[in-house]
């Protein structure tokens, strides 16, 4: 029987369905049993979702419009050096 | 609006491959902007500063469009795009002198998903996750939304767990394509990814506990075992007696 601390080492495992049948199993088990790890799961699994929809910060536009001058081979002068 | 660009990106690869070969900058424009905060937050990881980022990141989007007639399709364009600039970043962080991430990476923390303080000796809950509101991103919890907290606890993880955290969560590369573009192994990738959830998702409560909306001087001791999961200590005693 797994305890809580173990539900929590392989929680993201279990989201990730990185597990075989047994294990999932047992994870299964203990959270039909367990709101405080149930609670646990939900909190990481709202955390990826979460991850998912980050807004980080964007590159500047101009540094594409320069860009764009690359794609389209206006070679006149060198693309960026540094 | 950034994930639907990046499924779109991995489903028609060939398409715009072909596309940037051909010059079209509406392609381009739209690859750029999908994954252009991504490949600098990679870039971060590597380099000192986000300028430096941003030169690596421009550099690699040079050898993207100078070097796409060389693209074979072995993988998706979106994979080839972020080995690129991977090779970039680590050749900008070898001149700069720094430590490439993930040369030192499995010692950094040993710790478990868990302090482990908050079991008892038979690896229960004694100090149980405290509950906060994980359907709503945008509420906002000591002026700032959820959203941003997060965004600045992924700041603060060590390099080589937000790389890992990067490609996977946040531009959703499967496990293969993450260790083929960071160089690392399975193994390693699973062990970074889970220390990078597992601190997010802590970050996250102790946030939403430590500053929550209750009113001052109610602040109580932490959620014990007893009383997780009833009603708040704030709803008054006469409501049960009504
Ligand atoms: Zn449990």
């Amino acid at each position: 029987m797994l305890n809580c601390r173990e539900i929590t080492e392989n929680a993201d495992r279990y989201l990730d369905k990185e597990m075989g049948f047994l294990e999932r199993l047992q994870m299964r088990l203990h959270l039909m049993m367990c709101r405080h790890c149930t609670r646990y799961v939900e909190q990481l699994k709202a955390t990826i979702a979460m991850l998912r929809d980050l807004r980080l910060e964007q590159p500047a536009e101009e540094s594409r419009e320069r860009l764009v001058e690359v794609l389209r081979g206006d070679g006149g002068r060198p693309p960026l050096r540094y | 609006m950034r994930t639907e660009a990046a499924v779109s990106a991995d489903d028609s690869s060939q398409d715009e491959a072909e596309a940037l070969q051909r010059g079209d900058e509406q392609v381009f424009r739209r690859l750029y902007d999908a994954y252009g905060s991504s490949l600098i937050a990679l870039a971060r990881t590597f380099v000192r500063d986000r300028a430096t980022a941003e030169e690596v990141v421009q550099d690699t989007w040079i050898a993207v469009l100078t070097g796409i007639s060389r693209f074979e399709r072995r993988s998706s364009l979106k994979s080839w795009i972020f080995s690129i600039l991977v090779n970039k970043a680590r050749t900008r962080a070898k001149r700069e002198h720094r430590s490439v991430p993930f040369s030192a990476m499995l010692v950094e923390d040993a710790d478990g998903a868990v302090d482990a303080s908050r079991f008892d000796r038979a690896g229960m809950w004694s100090d149980p996750p405290h509950e906060f509101d994980v359907h709503d991103p945008e509420r906002v919890v000591g002026g700032r939304q959820m959203m941003e907290h997060l965004a600045a606890a992924l700041e603060d993880l060590p390099p080589s767990q937000r790389a890992v955290v990067v490609m996977r969560d946040v531009e959703g590369h499967d496990m293969r394509e993450t260790c083929r573009i960071l160089g690392i192994s399975e193994g390693n990738q699973r062990v970074l990814l889970h220390r990078a959830r597992a601190r997010l998702r802590s970050r996250l409560e102790q946030i939403a506990s430590d500053r929550d909306a209750r009113p001052p001087g109610r602040r109580e001791r932490r959620v014990t075992e007893s009383d997780a999961g009833r009603l708040p200590s704030d709803i008054p005693v006469e409501n049960e007696r009504r």
